[in-house]
């Protein structure tokens, strides 16, 4: 269907992909891995044509798809046999309603009002979207609009479905929902599906053949088992498989649980170590918090409190409260009933320079809060800004690792590097209060390692770390304590295990295959395991 | 199933700008007010959405600056219109250069007047416009345009989608200066926030324009001969500028109505011919494209109702009709006009209520 | 031949009338108006009016209309006079072939006739400048355009000791020719016409007043703001059905925001 012959793709000087040599099959879905900035995107968008008539840069090779050549056509006129998902779909909306963006793709395609309509209420069907069908494309939550985005692509049944991060945004259950649909449509329909994705956890179970990318250029090819076998990224499942040995390595849950008899067994009598007893005090807290706007009550009469030197999870489903509390706290928005404050005094009424000496917050997007040109400038003037001695931001910087180099512009580090260095920006001035609006979009496994590295140290040097997040596996690793929003309350609050454990949505993937007993990472298991050996 | 029965955007269109025609080639104030009104009803009474609401109370916002402005402006240096007085503010003589314009001077009723009717005519068209917009947004305009005018139509639904990003954008940027300490306002904010803001658009648009591209945006059929091409296009031009030039013409009434009537005329039938012919070149469908039944055919009717009592009282009976500020006299309109005019209403009954207004509608909803 | 016709209005310094007719009020001065209705056979009327300082040139015409019992001056809503006594019947700033037919305000001095620069409704009137009407029947709109055919000389027609012999005012017998109505201004035609009470087209006639030169004239300002033209009764009908759409408007509003 897609075939890759001897390609080799560079922007500038670097080569990024090397003499790639790739046959994907017909109604096969695959899963394209790799470290950030190692060309996945590039790869993706090299079906569809985007790459090189829209991004420029040097193609060498052949791509062919379905027998049509597409260096030579544009495409546009690929639209009818590949569509094409971006990571940002917001931005790729074209009209006004949600029916309306989905039959777009159609109309441009010339295909007759009947089938049209009979299209998008399969559109709406597969990714369940019947509830906001009128509504404006702007108002959705960020999980509905990637789930339009696709439901947009799918209604021009194309053959070829190219997909770039597409559970980014999700919440785990969402996320299985789509993944679900995509993977019916591939058995039953025969569409052929390419996904690049980070959260391997999530994707790994439904993939036929995965396509490993080194970094340097190059390539390999083969069953998700047998690739990951020997992967340097890899999700906690083969993590474990590695570790106790299993062979072959399990790709999905159900199989390892079918292997990790033995090791439940070994497992059974040692309990994980106990969490270091957190005597800090409050350093920061919400009291009966509501936040309502557009009449909307995005937070109800929340009370939490936090103390110095815990990391707390903030969870929940796409909507649910979790950035508003984030925003609350950070004094970035006026609650409308309660209090939110931040060792004794209220972030709202605080003058900004005050404040972030109190409380930062890192956002969704880290890049809206660099503004320089390079990475040496942005630490100067976050100096000057703060009135720290010159040089604090960039030694915060190199403490936390990530090897920036202070000559690049800030837009032209990967997401990683980028969080690293706005993360840096807001710890300079050493607050007592951080928090974290969802920082592992678009991380590959190191980076997240290094991130939760990151958060322990600075637990250990006393501050109070909220971390919003989906992503399971994060919280598993680094949190101490978890709350669950829904609906704006708190439903679940607790120590990690006890929240986590039990909830097959939150559940880690260790969890789930050890279960029931409590563990939450490989590490936990991997010391437990040294403990038993003698 | 309301998308059916609701007026065509273009029949809301229609129905707007009749009245604003007739708003601007009429000079009395209780005419002009009684178009307002009904504008006001009909556009209040038929509303959906909070986004439309809120273009409404804009528009209506803005209606009453034109108004306040056009008094204080004439109280200020406007022309002074002899009369009778009620404050005498001294006349501040003004150099030889700036004899155009009068500084001061006695403020008479009939100059108020006159400026009370002709901020009132700009505020019913604005007001028109605002209610136009408000109904039917620009966008559902932009979707009936031919087929000649899709790309240039898809331009300005992307312009119309950017302004409301670019408010967001710069929103989002504001709250991370606030993060960073930074001053969110003021003068060394702008710049600091209009580079990200710009490059934030930059990129927005670069990555719509990959989307959209990927989606088969600008499909077409092989392309026909040349000089066909040319030839939709040149007299789809020409029939827009004939058209324009007709339209201003007949509005500015200077100049004997039959030129500029039988131009627009022609330009109207240039724009279908070349309509015509481009639209067998493209290959789009529209997906659930509304239907221009009875009742949009109604709404956009009654539009013109007023307009047309007003070309035959001018007729017939101008005096009747018109208003002049010397010598003062309470303005008029006969019976007749009066009833006649709240034929403009009509839409109220033919456009559905929106959702969630009148008891019958909550009833319905309390029962699926 | 044209009939040169002054009007004398007392200046009133000696009191030649019993009973109380005021003296001058403090700061008064005599004005000096000419009006040339019309080129050629046209009368030229002049008056003089009593006028406090800070009157303005409108208003010094108005009341030396008013006192010789001619029709008020009429604006148009641009400012534009459109008439005075009367004459044009139809048409404001009418547009010929030879073109316009309008009326032109100067300011007389020793010098000649100077077109004026500010408009009537905020030029200060002062004894030493004349003010000056002239109709012109084809006009360009700009300083071009000729002013009244008499020299300016404000003592000959404020004249006080002249006693005032009775007079007779001839109305010129320009009609102005049926023409396309379009106005200069672009105003719409249906405002632009000044009400008057004659109809078009005006066969030639005369009209004959005669004025009383005794009588003690003073120029006043009209106290009362109110016109008393025609009845409120169908404003007030119109009015009523607004406020009724507009009511109906605005309890729906509040309906659908709750």
């Amino acid at each position: 269907m897609i075939s890759f012959d001897r390609v080799s793709f560079r922007y500038a000087e670097a080569w990024i992909l090397r003499d790639l040599d790739i046959v994907v099959a017909d109604g096969e879905l695959l899963v394209v891995v790799g470290p950030t900035g190692s060309g996945k995107s590039t790869l993706l968008k090299m079906v569809n044509g985007l790459v090189p008539h829209f991004s420029g840069g040097d193609l060498a090779g052949e791509v062919t798809v379905a027998g049509r050549s597409v260096v030579g056509s544009s495409p546009v006129d690929l639209a009818d046999l590949i569509g094409y998902v971006g990571q940002d779909p917001r931005s790729s909306f074209v009209a006004e309603t949600v029916e309306e963006e989905i039959a777009y793709g159609m109309e441009n395609l010339g295909v007759a009002p009947a089938v049209m309509r009979r299209r998008v209420e399969d559109a709406l069907d597969l990714m369940s979207l019947h509830e906001v069908r009128t509504r404006s494309v702007r108002t959705l939550s960020g999980g509905q609009q990637q789930r339009v985005a696709i439901a947009a692509v799918l209604a021009s049944a194309p053959s070829i479905l190219i997909l770039d991060e597409p559970t980014s945004a999700l919440d785990p259950g969402a996320a299985e929902e789509v993944l679900s649909s995509l993977t019916r449509l591939v058995h039953d329909v025969g569409l052929t599906v390419v996904i690049a994705e980070h959260r391997l956890e999530r994707v790994l179970p439904f993939a036929d053949r995965v396509l490993l990318l080194d970094g340097e250029g190059g390539a390999t090819v083969g069953e998700p088992g047998r690739i990951m076998a020997s992967s340097p990224l890899a999700p906690p499942l083969i993590d474990l498989g590695r570790l106790a040995e299993w062979d072959p390595l399990p790709v999905t849950v159900r199989q390892a649980r079918r292997s990790a008899g033995a090791l439940s067994a070994l497992l059974a009598d040692e309990r994980p170590a106990p969490a270091p007893l957190q005597d800090g005090r409050n350093v920061a807290s919400v009291t009966n918090l509501t936040v309502a706007y557009d009449g909307l009550r995005a937070l109800d009469r929340v009370s939490l409190s936090f103390a110095a030197g815990t990391v707390t999870a903030i969870m929940g489903r796409n909507g649910s409260g979790k950035s508003t509390l984030l925003g609350a706290m950070a004094g970035l928005l006026a609650p409308t009933a309660g209090a939110a404050e931040v060792s004794g005094q209220a972030p709202r009424s605080m003058d900004a320079k005050d404040r972030i000496c109190l409380v930062g917050l890192v956002p969704q997007d880290p890049g809206a809060l660099l503004y320089a040109q390079e990475v040496g400038d942005e630490c100067r003037v976050a100096d000057l800004e703060h009135h720290l001695d010159p040089g604090t931001t960039a030694g915060v910087l190199g403490n936390l690792g990530g090897e920036i180099d202070p000559h690049r512009h800030p837009k032209d580090l990967s997401e990683g590097q980028r969080l690293t260095l706005a993360l840096g920006v807001v710890l300079a001035p050493r607050p007592l209060v951080v928090l974290l609006d969802e920082p592992t979009r678009g991380l590959d496994y190191g980076a997240k390692r290094l991130l939760c590295h990151q958060i322990r140290t600075l637990c250990d040097q006393g501050a109070a770390v909220v971390v919003a997040s989906h992503d399971v596996e994060m919280v598993a690793m680094v949190s101490d304590r978890v709350v669950v929003l829904a609906g704006g309350e708190v439903i679940a609050d607790g120590e990690t295990r006890d929240v986590v454990c039990h909830t097959p949505a939150f559940a880690p993937q260790v969890a789930k295959v050890l279960s029931p007993q409590t563990w939450l990472t490989v590490d936990e298991v991997a010391a437990a395991l040294g403990a038993i050996e003698p | 199933m309301t998308l059916d029965t609701r007026p065509h955007a273009v029949a809301w269109w229609l129905w707007s700008t009749g009245l604003a025609v007739a708003a601007l080639r009429t000079s009395n104030p209780l005419f002009l007010l009684l178009l307002g009104a009904i504008i006001g009803l009909v556009a209040v009474g038929r509303l959906r959405g909070a986004e439309a609401r809120r273009t409404m109370r804009g528009f209506l916002l803005l209606a009453a600056i034109v108004v306040g402005l056009r008094l204080a402006l004439q109280v200020l240096v406007g022309q002074r219109l002899p009369g009778h007085v009620i404050v005498g503010f001294p006349s501040i003589s003004l150099p030889t250069w700036a004899q155009g314009v009068s500084l001061g001077g006695p403020v008479t009723i009939e100059s108020l007047l006159v400026a009370l009717v002709a901020g009132l005519r700009l505020a019913v068209v604005l007001v028109a416009f605002g209610a136009a917009n408000a109904l039917s947004s620009a966008r559902e305009l932009l979707r009936s345009l031919p087929p000649v005018a899709h790309e240039a139509a898809v331009a300005v639904t992307v312009a119309l989608s950017f302004v409301p990003e670019l408010f967001g954008s710069v929103a989002r940027i504001r709250e991370a200066r606030l993060l960073r300490g930074r001053p969110s306002s003021g003068f060394a904010a702008i710049r600091g926030i209009t580079v990200p803001v710009l490059e934030d658009a930059l990129e927005r648009s670069v990555h719509l324009a990959a989307s959209m591209g990927s989606r088969g945006f600008g499909r077409r059929s092989p392309t026909p001969p040349v000089s066909r091409v040319v030839i939709t296009v040149s007299s789809a031009l020409l029939g827009a500028i004939l058209l324009l030039l007709g339209g201003y013409g007949s509005l500015a009434g200077s100049s004997p109505l039959l030129v500029p009537l039988g131009s627009a005329v022609l330009g109207v039938l240039l724009l279908g011919a070349s309509t015509l012919m481009s639209g067998r070149r493209s290959v789009r469908t529209r997906y659930r494209p509304a239907p221009f039944g009875q009742r949009s055919l109604a709404c956009a009717v009654s539009g013109w109702v007023p307009l047309l009592i007003i070309a035959v009282f001018g007729a017939v009976d101008p005096a009747a009709i018109s208003w002049g500020p010397s010598p003062l006299a309470w303005p008029t309109l006969p019976p007749v006009l009066l009833v006649m005019t709240l034929v403009a209403m009509v839409p109220l009954l033919v456009a559905p209520t929106p959702p969630g207004v009148g008891r019958r509608s909550r009833v319905l909803e309390a029962t699926t | 031949m044209s009939r040169r016709l002054t009007v004398f209005m007392a200046i009133g310094l000696g009191a030649t009338l019993p009973g109380a007719a005021p003296a001058l009020a403090a700061g008064e001065r005599g004005i000096a108006l000419v009006v040339q209705l019309g080129a050629g056979s046209g009368s030229i009327l002049d008056l003089c009016v009593k006028e406090p300082p800070g009157t303005t040139g409108a208003q010094a015409l108005a009341d030396g209309l008013r006192r010789a019992g001619l029709a008020e001056p009429a604006y148009a809503t641009s400012g534009l006079l459109c008439s005075i006594a009367g004459q044009p019947s139809v048409g404001c700033g009418v547009r010929t072939a030879a073109g316009y037919q309008y009326w032109a305000y100067f300011h007389g001095g020793p010098s000649g006739w100077t077109y004026a620069t500010d408009g009537p409704g905020t030029h200060q009137v002062t004894p030493a400048v004349v003010e000056g009407w002239r109709f012109e029947e084809a006009g360009t709109g700009h300083p071009g355009d000729p002013g009244p055919v008499v020299p300016a000389d404000p003592a000959a027609i404020c004249d006080a000791a002249q006693p005032s012999p009775p007079t007779t005012l001839d109305m010129p017998s320009t009609s102005v020719p049926p023409v396309e109505r379009h106005d200069v201004g672009a105003q719409p035609t249906t405002s632009g016409a000044p009400v008057t009470t004659t109809e078009a087209p005006r066969p030639p006639t005369t009209l004959r007043r005669v004025v009383s030169a005794t009588q003690r004239l003073h120029a006043t300002r009209p106290t009362s703001p109110v016109p008393a033209r025609s009845s409120p009764a169908g404003t007030i009908g119109g009015m009523a059905i607004v406020v009724l759409v507009l009511g109906a408007g605005i309890v729906i509003w509040r309906r659908r925001a709750t």
